[in-house]
């Protein structure tokens, strides 16, 4: 094993010992190999990789000059603490290896300096590597790299920043042929694919794991009277009471929600509940300005905070050691999620992570039992990567032309390495190219069409105002149309979406960023507001606040709803604690058996109700309603409103359903499964959805940076707009088949549909027809957000439509 | 088949083509056609397949053709921005029509120089009107034609309306409220902008070759 001077000398002037992780890392990076580190947060992971990257630099006599290192995050608040602790290092030892930081928020002056003196490291995003990229000269700056660090690689991976990183890998290889490339990563169920995507194939790189378990303590808070507990609902602030003991009796609590909504009512709530909270209590969601964010977060640091209301905001990143609770309101959705969140207390090395899980509503406690199971277990899921986001390639490919430009066939082979697009065909790759230089096939009127021209078979952007607004839209995370809040005064609060606003009349009031607010007028796109008295308002929901539960939780889920026939002691508190509600679906209804598969059927004022109780998850629940609404509607036509949350699906329909028929010809059966789903799922509004994201990354839909909108004259159009026309007049399209490609991959999840039905065909079918919502039926019917299924033509249900209307 | 309403003792004919018909004045009025708009995006840089705009001219033309129309009212916004192409289906249009009096009240949208207007013999006015109460702007005026009638653009008013078995529609309506009509946006390429069912307002959804009322 190869010693470290650098990391032996410091860690001895401190006083401590590396963990064998470690050593491990120095070693395989001094042997000059990539790999990826697998370690929890807490135990200096950082230095893992940092002091290895100093020991490459220096063994150098006279090492170059530029940038040697670029350290990737996810997010802003985790390159300022890495900045902090490599900046330490180099202040200890004295050594003359500067770090910068570059992110969204640099100024100018300083992204200048970084130009013309290079640091040694910089500390950057995906999206500024993107930006850099899209300079001039940036193979120069970049020639002497040697280090690409990735940061939380599982956060990237399941997303399409993923696919900008895997891109701006694939070009830094190019340019410097020795790149060692390490990434850091918490451990997801798919480590294995992890590595390989990042360094490129298999069997490539050192996976270093670290072998440290850290002891989780976790509790489900359970209401007095499971009688007077919702069957539905998601607030949970009926639980108040069991929070604030807690928060009492704890230094330092982060009560974490699933929704930003969810975030600003329970901060208020428990403010009227606990008004000696003031000033101890602090509100943290992505929504907020960074003023603020940056504030709580240094506060809950100083541990002057007793708790803070957040959302994923605080998921992941820096640690903050006065923190020794954690409350997870509602359901926890994922197992890796909760684990995450629980680490954020009892962070130091030996203490323990202590959680507890606040169930909104009846058939929620049982979420309890099963993370527990889960947890100990250590079921944590899969981070999907994506493939085939051509949205990305065509940004990416605009990005090359802004710079220096790029060859056809060079960056073919380039995109080709890459994960992301290993099966690209040479046809979709022209086809892209198309889209770039003539903005499609077809070759009608595109000599209007200017974004990039190939010149001497260099694609270049030659038009500076294209180049600007490309500039301005690189990256993969897109917002929805964002209104600033204001006060009077020009104080900056934060972000709200559009919609939410223009729902509003000047003089309403809403909660926001923990106050409640009203609404003065609306300039252009800032909201003007100011502070308003009294108790009441509307609370601002986001779309982005919704996240469906993780397959792996799922079949947890199902394990645990196994067990509830089991009687006795073994049985978890939880289960134990439901019996009631058991109790009284059994007597409206049946509670079904392990093999049983249990269907409701009710007429209520709403119409005739069809609930299905798979237990598979919210995503396949999805899938499967559409598919048996298709089923039963091609008995006799029909539209429904379908919702489902984790436990089963609802199919809503205004006419009596051809209920029994629909069984005998095998309802569930796996038979002409995929043509079902083909043929029958509303796919085409789930696509419309995913073009929203696809629109903004391929650069349909400009939107300039968050908070710092551009003028956009007479080039405002939404997403939707361009899924119709795409629809309409130019069905091929690459984007638009993509859309279609991620309904199939990440929302209809078809093979694990396929597995569903399966499973369910084995089942015995036990039909009920309650008078009345049943405890299980009661949650589903609750959901707010609903899908549409319908075989019926436009006419027969304008026709319906004008019964209703003129009536 | 359009729906006749009478508002300030005017027949109004709500056409399902999104277009307003006063038979009594031998007036068509058209909001925000936005032509120009898909060439426009595309000269930015922005991929948008080349539609076949000429299916908003022929839907227009057989208006003219069914109805007896002897001036037509553009409500602004007529052309999305700066020349292009598309204006050449525009001048073929007024070619084919040399007997009708086209007349734009120019809506934001509207920055072609004068004199393109001019060509095509269109008269460009801040605001027309029909008869001495009835009112023709882009922008809707609010209280400014006291007492009288506002037909407006601009706005693209599109409904939401919620059926039974919670399920809802999606459709671009003419919008009624406090003496202002808005009309729904004529062009292909336009989208809603969702108007609220307030009390006093009357909102009459476009569907199919339909107009209705949306009574709640």
């Amino acid at each position: 094993m190869s010693l470290n001077v650098f990391a032996e000398t410091w860690f001895f002037n401190k006083g401590w010992q590396p963990h064998r992780f470690q050593l491990d890392a120095w070693d395989a990076i001094a042997k000059g190999k990539s790999g990826l580190l697998n370690a929890p947060t807490g135990f200096g992971k950082t230095f893992a990789i940092w002091f290895g990257v100093l020991q490459r630099y220096y063994r150098h006599e006279r090492p170059k000059k530029g940038i040697h290192c670029l350290w990737i995050t996810p997010l802003r608040a985790l390159s300022a603490e890495i900045l902090q602790a490599t900046r330490t290092v180099s202040d200890d030892l004295e050594l003359g290896y500067r770090i910068g930081l570059r992110t969204g928020d640099t100024d100018m002056a300083e992204r200048k300096r970084q130009k013309t003196a290079a640091p040694e490291a910089l500390i950057t995003t995906p999206e500024s590597v993107h930006l850099l990229m899209a300079s001039k000269g940036y193979a120069d700056y970049f020639s002497g790299l040697e280090f690409v660090v990735i940061d939380e690689w599982h956060e990237l991976m399941g997303s399409k920043r993923g696919v900008l990183v895997e891109f701006a890998l694939s070009r830094l290889r190019t340019i410097c042929p020795g790149l060692q490339v390490w990434g850091i990563s918490a451990t997801i169920g798919n480590l294995k694919q992890a590595k390989e995507i990042l360094l490129g194939g298999e069997g490539a790189g050192t996976l270093v794991r670290a072998d440290l378990k850290k002891d989780i303590h976790m509790e489900t808070l359970l209401p007095d009277v499971l009688e007077r507990f919702p069957w539905a609902g998601h607030l949970g602030t009926t639980m108040m009471d069991k929070v604030l003991p807690i928060i009492d009796a704890h230094q330092s609590t982060l009560l974490f929600t699933n929704t930003r909504s969810q975030a600003e009512i329970w901060y208020h709530r428990l403010l009227d509940a606990a008004p000696q909270l003031a000033g101890a209590l602090a509100i943290h969601h992505g929504s907020l300005s960074n003023e603020l964010r940056l504030w709580v977060e240094d506060a809950l640091h100083r541990g002057i905070l007793k708790a803070v209301v957040c959302t994923s905001s605080l998921d992941l990143g820096v640690d903050f050691r006065p923190v020794d609770c954690v409350v997870q309101i509602g359901s926890p959705k994922g197992v890796a999620r909760f684990v995450q969140r629980a680490g954020r207390s009892g962070h130091r090395p030996g203490e323990t992570s202590k959680i507890y899980f606040l169930p909104t509503h009846s058939l929620e406690i049982m979420e309890g039992a099963a993370i527990r199971y889960a947890v100990h277990h250590q079921l944590l899921e899969q981070r999907l990567p994506y493939v085939r986001s051509f949205d990305v390639l065509l940004q990416y490919m605009v990005t090359l032309a802004v710079s220096d430009g790029f060859r056809a066939d060079e960056l073919y082979d380039e995109i080709k390495r890459t994960h992301c697009f290993s099966s690209i065909s040479r046809d979709e790759f022209d086809e892209c190219l198309l889209m770039v230089t003539q903005g499609g096939r077809t070759l009608d009127t595109y000599e209007e069409f200017h974004k990039v021209v190939v010149d001497n078979g260099v694609y270049r952007v030659t038009s500076k105002r294209v180049a600007m607004r490309h500039r301005l839209s690189i990256g993969a995370i897109v917002s929805d149309a964002m209104m600033r809040v204001k006060f009077l005064s020009g104080k900056y609060l934060g972000t709200i979406e559009e919609w939410f606003i223009s729902r509003l009349q000047p003089g309403d009031t809403f909660w926001f960023s923990g106050r409640l607010l009203e609404l003065v007028r609306v300039k252009d796109i800032q909201a003007i507001v100011r502070p308003a008295a009294g108790k009441k308002g509307a609370v601002p929901s986001w779309m982005g606040g919704r996240f469906p539960i993780s397959d792996n939780f799922g079949a947890v889920l199902r394990h645990t709803f196994t067990e509830i026939h089991r009687k006795g002691r073994s049985l978890p508190m939880e289960l134990r604690f439901l019996q009631p509600l058991f109790a009284e679906q059994r007597r409206m209804s049946t509670l079904p058996g392990e093999y049983e598969l249990l269907v409701e059927y009710i007429h209520t004022r709403h119409g005739y109700h069809l609930f299905v109780y798979p237990f598979e998850g919210k995503l396949v629940h999805e899938g499967m309603a559409a598919v048996v609404a298709y089923r039963l509607s091609s008995i006799r036509k029909a539209t429904f409103s379908i919702a489902s949350n984790e436990y089963g699906f609802e199919l809503l329909c205004d006419d009596p359903l051809p209920l029994d028929e629909a069984l005998q010809a095998g309802l569930f059966s796996t038979e002409t499964l995929f043509d079902d789903i083909r043929s029958g799922i509303n796919i085409r509004e789930m696509a419309r959805r995913k073009f929203r994201d696809i629109a903004g990354i391929a650069g349909l839909v400009f939107q300039g940076y968050p908070g710092k909108p551009m003028k956009t004259k007479h080039l405002q159009a939404n997403s939707g707009l361009f899924f119709s026309v795409f629809e309409e007049y130019d069905s091929g399209n690459l984007l638009l088949r993509q859309a279609y490609d991620e309904v199939y991959d990440f929302q209809l999840e078809a093979s694990r549909m396929y597995k569903a039905f399966e499973r369910i065909s084995a089942h015995r079918i036990v039909v009920q027809r309650p008078d009345q919502l049943t405890p299980f039926a009661f949650p589903v019917f609750a959901e707010s957000f609903r899908e549409r299924y319908s075989n019926e033509d436009w006419q027969a249900r304008l026709e319906k439509l004008r019964t209703q209307l003129e009536a | 088949m359009g729906k006749t309403i009478q508002l300030m003792d005017t027949r109004l004919t709500l056409l399902p083509e999104r277009a307003l018909l006063l038979p009594d004045y031998h007036t068509l009025v058209v909001a925000d056609w936005h032509l120009g708009k898909g060439a426009h995006f595309r000269k930015a840089g922005i991929f948008m397949p080349v539609l076949p705009v000429n299916r908003d001219t022929a839907r227009l033309q057989a208006l003219l053709n069914n109805y007896c129309v002897k001036t037509v009212v553009f409500l602004g916004d007529l052309f999305h921005s700066d020349l292009n192409s598309e204006w050449l289906v525009f001048e073929r249009f007024r070619t084919a029509n040399p007997s009708i009096r086209f007349i734009l009240t120019r809506g934001n949208h509207d920055i072609l120089p004068d004199d393109l207007l001019e060509k095509a013999a269109v008269d460009v006015v801040p605001s027309y009107s029909i008869a001495p109460h009835i009112h023709c702007t882009h922008h809707p005026q609010g209280n400014g034609f006291a007492g009288q009638l506002n037909i407006a653009g601009h706005i693209h008013p599109g409904c939401l309306i919620p059926t039974k078995g919670r399920q809802a529609f999606r459709l671009p309506c003419f919008y009624y409220r406090e003496q202002t009509l808005l009309l729904p946006a004529f062009g292909m390429l336009t989208g809603l902008h969702m108007v609220q069912p307030l009390p006093g307002t009357r909102i009459y959804p476009t569907a199919g070759n339909k107009v209705m009322e949306w009574i709640r």
